[in-house]
């Protein structure tokens, strides 16, 4: 029994998606970094998700190749979560993966009430299939026009425009990840500021005050691929 | 966790002082902290992002280091670190561990008290008010950068760097939640200033007392994605309190916002009639707006009449001024009122009422009439209830100042109290605590 009155603060789900490139290209080093990467990222994401009690942030792992399968299909709070590390088999399957979020972001299965959803895409490679019939979905559901996108380009091979398109605002950058570092730097970004611009909107620009940029601006990464780690 | 600066780098602050970092302690909005090991021991170093590193954020640390604004409530910038190019930061006290965030307190993942919660609404008031009455505004009042104790509502603020004399212009207008109207809607002339921490500052103490945001009732709950367009309509188009005695378009929904009701039922009248001030005719003109000498004012009172619920004993906030007992908010057993100690401050004659629970306590800031602060501390207690060390169920107020006081006898006669000694309580008893005259009433 508590010693002050009143119980939680009311909150709304954050959703946030993983989709995650789990392609041929991906063998080797770059996959290890991707798993290494997210496992730096969770503390974080757990310790903004505790700053902001009217948020629940609630995550979802999505993994594509040759088709597209749910890693962590239940949206699971973030303080459960656990990463289990992705492998690589296939093709380059965007389009799948893309249809199969586009159906969780309708209501149902989303719930009546929510903050933004976020959706981090990650990929290495150049769509085999018709992607844009799934992106079209996304952009059809009425949370996936809300929807925080993130991208990032694992690699010289990425197809930038494709993940251009994705974002949907040619405005917002693709992240480039021609480094481990940079790539956990473009993991961790997408992980707490994504999150943050989801569930607590910053307004700018009020007169006399100086802009910041959009509050969803991405970081400026340092090409320096000389630290081993 | 890595950031942008490793561990081992090694930085000289402007005032000459080689600072190694150690660690990473966050990441916030406009930068990173890191610990860092310096000649005193260590600190913390809060490290700009790039973007955020603008020659005017640079202008605004320089002078803030140069303040040297010397108050506890504060984790203030106390000396500027240059960076490699136009990075920089600068180096603050680390937060001590018994300082938690809200956001414990709004998950109710912490135990506190309504005194401590009172009293940290208090501490809150007083430490904007220190720096307002310096002519400067903070503009970033939230929940993200206060910090507080939960045994005993001490509170600290964090990242003061946005803090700027008024009118002039820093990098940041707010978190949307806690912005003025006129900010969310950016009308031509509205900047953060003074008097939008107002704004700021009563949504702040509302969360802290009420756990829920002043502004989110029904109207909240018919938005289906609640993003910037939607916050822009609850905080600065349409925005109506969820207790506006005029307009219940936005009442708190009596299935999905209980917490609010729960809370706003126990508070007592003198707080309320603060927050519907300042949550209509100030949502709309600032110049109305409940002012932090209001604020404290209000606090202060219901801070000293705080009473124990005699079946259950937890906390209960009453009306200061009433003699009418409530039920309590836990066991719903009817609050039995403590006897009240009036005291009349010298010069300025102002009346401070105490109830007298059985850990009641008087300070040095109830005996004078114009206390630049509100510390409740062990350091400035005069007076305190005490039990006679032989006869259980007789009580006393104990002596704790450094003066003699004078107390009048039932047949009128004079009687000295020196420190250390304790007079019995008795209704009508009065005391002269060395200036203030302090009067025992029943109800």
């Amino acid at each position: 029994m508590s010693d002050i009155p009143g119980g939680p603060m009311e909150s709304r789900p954050v959703h946030f998606i993983w989709i995650l490139d789990c392609s041929y290209s991906m063998l080797g080093e770059k996959i290890g970094t991707l798993n290494y990467a997210i496992r730096e990222a969770i503390p974080e994401m757990q310790s903004v998700a505790h700053d902001n009690a009217s948020a629940q942030l609630l995550v979802r792992v999505l993994t594509f190749s040759s088709t597209a399968r749910w890693h962590q299909a239940q949206p699971v709070p973030i303080d459960d979560f656990t990463w289990q590390d992705i492998q690589v088999d296939g093709g380059t399957n965007l389009g799948a993966a893309l249809s199969l979020v586009a159906r969780e972001l309708e209501t149902p299965p989303m719930p009546q009430r929510a903050l933004k959803p976020v959706l981090a895409l990650v990929s290495d490679g150049q769509p085999l299939d018709e992607w844009r019939a799934g992106l079209k979905a996304i952009d059809a559901t009425p949370w996936g026009k809300k929807a925080v996108r993130v991208a990032i380009a694992i690699g010289a091979d990425a197809d930038r425009s494709v993940l251009q398109e994705f974002l949907g605002n040619p405005e917002l950058p693709v992240l480039d990840a021609n480094s481990p570092k940079q790539l956990a730097a473009a993991i961790r970004w997408a992980s707490t500021a994504a999150v943050k611009a989801a569930s607590q909107p910053v307004a700018g620009g009020a007169a006399g005050t100086k802009q910041l940029g959009p509050a969803f601006a991405p970081p400026k990464l340092q090409d320096d691929d000389d630290d081993v780690w | 966790m890595s950031g942008m600066l490793d561990e081992g780098a090694r930085l000289t602050t402007d005032t000459g002082d080689e600072i190694v970092v150690s660690g990473m302690l966050g990441a916030g909005g406009q930068g990173e902290v890191h610990r860092v090991t310096t000649p005193l021991g260590d600190k913390a170093l809060k490290w700009y992002y790039p973007s955020c590193a603008t020659p005017e954020q640079r202008k605004i640390v320089e002078e803030l280091v140069s303040r040297d604004f010397d108050d506890d409530r504060f984790l203030w910038p106390h000396a500027f670190v240059p960076g490699p190019g136009d990075a920089f930061g600068y180096l603050m006290d680390i937060r001590p561990e018994r300082f938690k965030g809200l956001p414990a307190l709004f998950r109710r993942t912490l135990r506190t008290t309504p005194t401590a919660l009172v009293t940290a609404g208090l501490n809150m008031v007083e430490a904007y008010q220190a720096l307002h009455s310096r002519g400067i505004a903070y503009r970033d009042i939230s929940w993200g950068n206060i910090f507080f104790d939960p045994a005993n509502g001490d509170v600290l603020v964090c990242d003061n760097d946005n803090a700027v004399v008024e009118g002039e212009a820093s990098g940041i207008s707010g978190t949307m939640e806690f912005m003025a109207p006129e900010l969310v809607r950016g009308d031509t002339g509205a900047i953060p200033g003074t008097q939008t921490d107002l704004h700021s500052l009563s949504v702040l103490l509302f969360m802290l007392l009420m756990n829920h945001h002043p502004l989110k009732g029904r109207a909240e709950l018919a938005i289906r994605c609640l993003d910037e367009a939607a916050e822009k309509r609850l905080y600065g188009r349409n925005p109506v309190f969820v207790f506006d005695p005029d307009d219940d378009s936005n009442a708190p929904d009596p299935q999905e916002q209980r917490t609010v009701l729960a809370t706003w039922a126990v508070v007592p009248p003198a707080l309320r009639t603060l927050f519907v001030k300042n949550f209509t005719e100030g949502l709309r003109e600032p110049s109305r707006r409940v002012r932090e000498s209001q604020w404290r004012d209000a606090l202060r009172q219901v801070r000293d009449t705080i009473v124990d619920c005699a079946n259950c004993g937890r906390q209960n906030m009453t009306e200061p001024l009433s003699t009418t007992a409530r039920a309590c908010w836990s066991c719903g057993s009817t609050l039995v009122l403590p006897p009240r100690l009036v005291i009349t401050t010298p010069m300025l004659p102002t009346e401070r009422h105490l109830r007298l629970r059985r850990s009641a306590r008087v300070h040095e800031h109830h005996v004078v009439d114009e206390p630049a602060r509100h510390d409740y501390g062990d350091g400035t207690v005069v007076a305190e209830l005490v039990q006679h060390p032989t006869k259980p169920g007789v009580f006393g107020l104990a002596n704790r100042s450094a003066k003699t006081w004078s107390a009048r006898r039932s047949d009128g006669t004079a009687q000295d109290v020196p420190p250390g000694r304790s007079v019995p309580l008795r209704a009508g008893l009065e005391i002269d605590l060395g200036g203030a005259r302090a009067v025992v009433r029943a109800e």
